[in-house]
């Protein structure tokens, strides 16, 4: 159709603007575009230039998938699991971590427990081994160093209190020098990653604050929540933009939702500021249990939450909006009882490990 | 506003009168006004661009000029207004893209490479990326004039390393 062949400088300035997501397709183009798509100044102009839809991604029945949520008006509202990850499709993966557009998954497969960290945007897959017990809980983050990021897996054993990081550099374990006590280190709920540091919800003798682990220091810190009271039924974090934690904390007896922001965070202090409050009006028919996963869109006020309700005991995903509206999706009709579901949003990226 | 007029002419021989003011969005007839002092009655001669992209290319510029000066007057325009007048021109900019056809688009970018129009390179790469996003590489090859090299294995290979992608 065209005749026209484009100087390489011009197909460059072009494939810069294409979306990140569809280069895993245009590299099949010829081997100098897919030689192209992994030079990291290439990654780098991609990230800057590239148009790039926020996408969610969840967790259900041991699989991986891509979700798309129509948020337009709450009672329109859809979900819809557009894709799932081929090769997950083919085995169990048990847990998830995303850190900046990596998924490190553990996982099952022909009996084996594995450990990968995945680009789903690139396919590009790192094996990590070894692996100890499926129960073993892991964190995934960067150590900031000079522009170059350096990939960091961060394990909590299963049954002892010793932690474990592997620098994927090296690919080897080595235990990590400073570590707290056992009590220190009691989570709720799963971390999220933000700017390669990682965040939990901790309780510590019924006192609940935030416990974050620096992967450039390698150590831990404890942040203050916005309340100093005991938060009755759901806590839980999450992240907007690689930018700024949320916190959601609805007390149901009050029929509340609040979701507040974080506006600075460092070593040794963090400042929050309330992003908006829903009033659920009883549609919030129970809470969810141990953990749930959110996002929210902050224009909208809309707040959609993803866990096992602890009524029903069923894999729900919510959407809350202004004025008590809200949409209850029962999405999943084989759910296992053993799998409870969450999602993050994900946004695609070239990076490397 | 400068209503200095002057010529340029197509390499199919079409001849244009614009604005000066719209010309200079171009760096290289910029330049040819300030260092060698264009003759006002000549067309500046552009040989590598035929009449109907030189056009589009004017279209652009007298569009864009109206813009700039707008910047320098309203400095203290709100917030809202600068909003409105950004979402006036990415619509205009829609249009301006929606009615050209790939192949257009090309020549498009040839000649806003060629005249060293920054914004209007920055817009066509814009539009021919989106348009390619969703193609398969067939489409694309076709589309970039590329052959493919991957032997069979070697493609089946990359798909072998793609299966942990979404699809």
């Amino acid at each position: 159709m065209v005749r026209f062949d484009l100087p390489w400088d011009l197909v460059e300035e072009i494939l810069y603007r294409a979306p990140t997501i569809s280069l895993g397709n245009l590299k099949f183009t010829c081997k100098r575009w897919n030689a192209l798509f992994k030079d990291p100044e290439f990654i780098k102009k991609n990230m800057e230039l590239g148009v790039n839809q926020n996408s969610v991604i969840m967790f259900n029945n041991f699989k991986i998938y891509s979700l798309s949520i129509n948020l337009n008006k709450v009672h329109n509202s859809s979900i819809n699991f557009s894709r799932s990850l081929s090769k997950s499709e083919q085995v169990d993966i048990y847990q998830v971590f995303h850190c900046n557009g990596l998924l490190l998954c553990s996982m099952k497969e022909a009996d084996k427990p594995k450990l990968v960290v995945v680009n789903p945007c690139t396919s590009q897959t790192r094996w990590i081994k070894p692996i100890y017990h499926m129960h073993d809980r892991y964190a995934l983050g960067y150590e900031k160093n000079n522009n170059k990021s350096s990939y960091k897996i961060l394990r909590f054993w299963y049954d002892s209190n010793q932690l474990e990081i592997l620098d994927l550099k090296s690919n080897s374990w080595r235990v990590l020098d400073d570590t707290p006590p056992k009590e220190d280190l009691c989570t709720y709920g799963r971390g999220v990653s933000l700017k390669g540091n990682t965040y939990w919800i901790s309780s510590l003798l019924s006192k609940f604050d935030i416990l974050s682990f620096d992967f450039t220091r390698e150590r831990f810190i404890r942040l203050p929540l916005p309340f100093q009271k005991l938060p009755l039924n759901n806590i839980a974090l999450s992240v907007v933009r690689d930018e700024k934690l949320l916190l959601l904390h609805s007390r149901s007896y009050r029929q509340l939702m609040e979701i507040w922001v974080s506006n600075k965070i460092d070593d040794t202090e963090i400042s929050w500021s309330k992003s908006f409050t829903l009033c659920l009006r009883g549609k919030f028919d129970n809470t969810f249990l141990n953990s749930v996963s959110f996002l929210i869109d902050e224009e909208k006020k809309v707040v959609v939450c993803c866990g096992r309700n602890g009524r029903c005991r069923k894999n729900m995903i919510y959407i809350f909006g202004k004025h008590g509206r809200c949409r209850k999706f029962d999405y999943d009709p084989n759910q296992s009882n053993s799998c409870w579901p969450f999602f993050f949003s994900y946004v695609p990226s070239l990076v490397r490990v | 506003m400068s209503s200095n007029m002057i010529m340029l002419k197509s390499s199919d021989g079409a001849s244009f009168e614009i604005e000066e003011a719209a010309a200079r969005k171009s760096k290289i007839i910029a330049n040819m006004i300030e260092v060698e002092c264009v003759d006002e009655d000549k067309a500046i001669p552009l040989q590598n661009v035929t009449g109907n992209i030189l056009a589009l290319v004017i279209e652009y510029c007298n569009k864009h000029i109206v813009d700039d000066d707008d910047d320098v007057a309203t400095e203290e325009a709100s917030e809202e207004e600068e909003e409105a007048k950004k979402k006036k021109v990415d619509d205009w900019e829609a249009e301006f893209m929606n009615s050209m056809s790939l192949e257009t688009m090309f020549e498009l970018l040839l000649a806003a490479n060629y005249l060293n129009i920054k914004s209007l390179i920055d817009l066509v790469c814009q539009t021919i990326a989106n348009n390619i996003k969703d193609k398969t590489p067939e489409e694309v090859r076709k589309i970039f004039s590329i052959e493919n090299d991957f032997t069979p294995e070697e493609e089946e290979e990359i798909r072998k390393e793609n299966a942990w992608a979404f699809g």
